[in-house]
């Protein structure tokens, strides 16, 4: 009965509670372990950099990098150790970065000098292969460097460019051609642009140095749910001509868009239609047909507008934001209150019914609700250009005179996430 | 002559003391295998101390001297900022894009080659352990600097391996149950010249189109050989043990000794007239064994008897190497300031006026 899980609440309410209070201690314990586990991995990390274990030095440093999340601090020594491992593994783009994390924390020559090296020999390229691109694509050099670094990462644009993915990143000075186009990669921080347009060929464009990069979605693609869902509906507040809460079981049927806006971050906009069908009751139990009336079905049809923020997390999708909802019901009883105490003044427009009438009447109208929705999704597989995942989404609205909390199961069709890193 | 035995009296010119500019490194050890950049800009050299280090350094010269402290080239986990050091670098050779390609390892690990630029950061590993394994010595690179060829005793008893830049492949180009050592190519690129072990010394060979041929063997080791033109020019010990000879070969089987009790360098090959210098004349420059003479290195024609005797003016001079740059002749050499000093020095001297 929805009433009954409603009373529950406060049970709810008391377990939340104590989490709160005991969140700070949980917090400080897991900033504790988070710390000891970072001491281990530079121990390790030292260990392998001693045997020249790269791929031991580059897997230490990647366990590193989410305990910054935790309140870890890196140390100059991980973040120039994990560039040492990128370079000998030829990610050129990896040791840069790692070269600036490490100056962050500590200025000195050596990696100045670095950093000055990998921009005196190299060039940033932003090699931009749409995703609906279905061509053939190559990069290829004029002549192949001396330098094993630069060499890796010629190896990494061209790998990357094979399985048309775009390649932003550093390129070693020299001339290139990408898509029958040439062009030069030239030290000085410029950076060049190539894009494949609808029609072969790239589009080159250059970019000066300290120029902000003009916008564009990350990746872009649509997205849609097909699950099935419980809703509920609370007793409305303060009586009147309501109907009583409901609940049922449903369907849940979403299509739109997701786009990339940047790193890992998104946007989800969404159309859908949302169904409940359930057998009417009240606190007394179920309503049957008796005396003429007619126990009919519960039932509520919406179309809904959803826009989230999305985040991906490697395979895990997690998407928040405002839902509205516009449809209409058909509820068999009356609120609670008008049938425990039909004479109430919160129940006159009623008139003089009796209160088992008022369990069986049969109560329609439109829903216009309002609230908030998460998904969150695990990517399973892929389908063409899409991935497809298993989501459960969760929503809470409400109509300002009672909410509607709904869970649904879905499989959801979305978008590849921003390409990795390389 | 020079105490030297010779099968014609030589014309030896006497120039005097040559004022050689000392460049030390500050660090402890003997200064040895002295190696110029193909430019003349900058000079490659060892310092061993006989404990558990050789160090490479690589210092920039203008005019005959340094232009700044010599710069140790660090093998990577061999004495970066967080490492123990304990680190081998040695036989440096240079590539035309101006490249250093050396032999590296560090305390217990094996040797490979690696790649260090002036003004780069550090040096990296020229090829992967998927790409060739086992320990990888003497390498030589073409003229063109398309190709580097080494040794690698993932086979045999150290077979040769070629590195081709333009498709970053290895290939093994000689195959045998014996040592082959110290490659050399020729300054066209189409022929290279190596040793193989027999079983008592060592013989010269060249390889041709793809084929190994012996090009001259002896007693005791035929050693170091480098090319000149069509000639190869090898130090030779079959006199004896300590004896070593600088010899030259004119075709299969031929040999001929240019100079006798010569001062066998730590590693390197004789150094022969640079490419683009004298190419119809050719000169070879050593030092000799003999204490009374220590202090001068000489400068020899292989094609007729003139020698030019340079007096030093320090002790023990030798480890000589040669770069013509730019019209003018340079040699590079180790020696000891003094008598009873500790460590061997590197020094420069400008020797054009000595071709004058």
């Amino acid at each position: 009965m929805t009433h009954e899980r409603w009373m529950n609440l406060p049970r709810v309410a008391i377990v939340a509670g104590l989490c709160v209070a005991a969140s700070p201690a949980a917090e400080a314990s897991a900033k504790e372990i988070a710390k000891a586990e970072h001491v281990r991995l530079s121990e390790e990390m030292n260990k392998h950099a001693g045997k020249l274990r790269w791929q031991g030095v580059e897997r230490a440093y990647r366990s590193m990098e989410p305990l910054v999340k935790k309140g870890v601090v890196l140390t100059y020594r991980d973040h120039y150790q994990g560039a040492q491992a990128a370079r000998e593994l030829g990610n050129i783009n990896q040791v840069f970065n790692r070269l600036q994390r490490a100056e962050a924390v500590e200025k000195t020559g050596d990696v100045a000098n670095w950093l000055a090296d990998i921009n005196a020999n190299y060039g940033l390229v932003e090699l931009v292969i749409p995703k609906s691109w279905k061509g053939e694509v190559g990069l290829d050099i004029a002549s192949m460097p001396l330098f094993p670094d630069q060499r890796s990462t010629i190896g990494l644009a061209q790998g990357r460019v094979s399985e048309r993915k775009s390649y932003m990143g550093l390129l070693p000075v020299g001339e290139y051609t990408f898509a029958d186009k040439s062009f030069t990669v030239v030290p000085g921080g410029d950076t060049i642009r190539l894009e494949l347009g609808r029609k072969h060929g790239a589009e080159v464009s250059r970019r000066k140095e300290g120029e902000r990069a003009p916008f564009r979605f990350t990746y872009v693609g649509p997205r849609a749910d097909i699950g099935l869902g419980w809703t509920s509906a609370a007793d409305a507040r303060g009586g009147g001509a309501q109907p009583g809460g409901f609940g049922g079981a449903g369907t849940r049927l979403g299509g739109g868009l997701e786009l990339g806006v940047g790193g890992a971050w998104g946007v989800v906009a969404q159309l859908g239609y949302h169904n409940l069908f359930g057998n009417p009751s009240d606190s007394d139990g179920a309503l049957e047909d008796s005396d003429g009336f007619k126990a009919r079905m519960d039932m509520m049809h919406m179309g809904y507008g959803w826009l989230a923020a999305s985040y991906r997390l490697n395979d895990l999708w997690l998407a928040l934001g405002p839902i509205y909802s516009l449809g209409s019901g058909g509820v068999t009883g009356v609120n609670g209150l008008c049938v425990d105490t039909p004479e109430s003044s919160d129940c006159k427009s009623l008139g003089t019914s009796s209160s088992d009438t008022l369990r069986k009447s049969r109560m329609t109208g439109e829903v216009r609700a309002g609230g908030a929705a998460l998904g969150a999704s695990y990517a399973m597989w892929t389908v063409g250009p899409l991935e497809a995942a298993l989501s459960l989404n969760l929503g809470v609205q409400s109509d300002m005179s009672r909410m509607y909390p709904w869970t649904a199961f879905a499989v959801t069709l979305g978008p590849a996430g921003p390409e990795d890193d390389g | 002559m020079m105490g030297m035995l010779r099968g014609a009296i030589a014309a030896v010119f006497c120039m005097g003391v040559a004022q050689a500019s000392e460049i030390s490194s500050g660090a402890r050890g003997h200064s040895f295998n002295p190696v110029w950049s193909p430019d003349g800009r900058y000079l490659a050299f060892e310092i061993n101390d006989y404990e558990r280090t050789n160090d490479l350094y690589v210092v920039e010269i203008s005019n005959g001297s340094a232009t700044q402290v010599p710069q140790k080239v660090v093998v990577p986990g061999g004495g970066s900022s967080f490492s123990g050091g304990g680190a081998i670098a040695t036989g440096a050779v240079w590539h035309p894009e101006g490249a250093l390609i050396f032999e590296g390892s560090t305390s217990g690990g094996s040797s490979r080659l690696y790649l260090w630029m002036p003004g780069r950061q550090g040096a990296g590993e020229l090829l992967t352990g998927t790409q060739i394994g086992g320990d990888l010595s003497w390498p030589t690179v073409s003229p063109d600097g398309a190709k580097v060829m080494f040794v690698s005793d993932a086979t045999g008893g150290g077979d040769l391996y070629v590195w081709d830049k333009a498709s970053n492949t290895v290939s093994q180009v000689s195959s045998s149950p014996f040592a082959e050592m110290s490659p050399k190519y020729s300054e066209d690129g189409s022929r290279v010249t190596y040793t193989r072990k027999n079983r008592g010394g060592h013989d010269v060979y060249t390889l041709e189109a793809g084929a190994p041929r012996p090009r001259v063997g002896g007693n005791g080791d035929q050693s170091r050989p480098a090319w000149h033109i069509n000639d190869i020019v090898f130090f030779s010990n079959e006199r004896g043990e300590q004896e070593w000879d600088i010899m030259v070969s004119k075709g299969v089987g031929q040999k001929r000794t240019v100079v006798e009790n010569v001062r066998l360098p730590h590693r390197m090959s004789p150094s022969v007239t640079p490419d683009g210098g004298y190419p119809d004349q050719g000169w070879v420059v050593y030092g000799v064994s003999d204490p009374t003479k220590s202090g001068k290195l000489y400068c020899e024609s292989l094609f007729d008897d003139q020698i030019y005797e340079i007096d030093t003016g320090l002790v023990a001079a030798g480890e000589a190497s040669m770069a013509y740059v730019n019209g003018t002749w340079l040699l590079a050499f180790t020696a000891l300031p003094a008598k009873g000093a500790d460590w061997r020095q590197l020094h420069v001297i400008d020797i054009t006026s000595y071709f004058e």
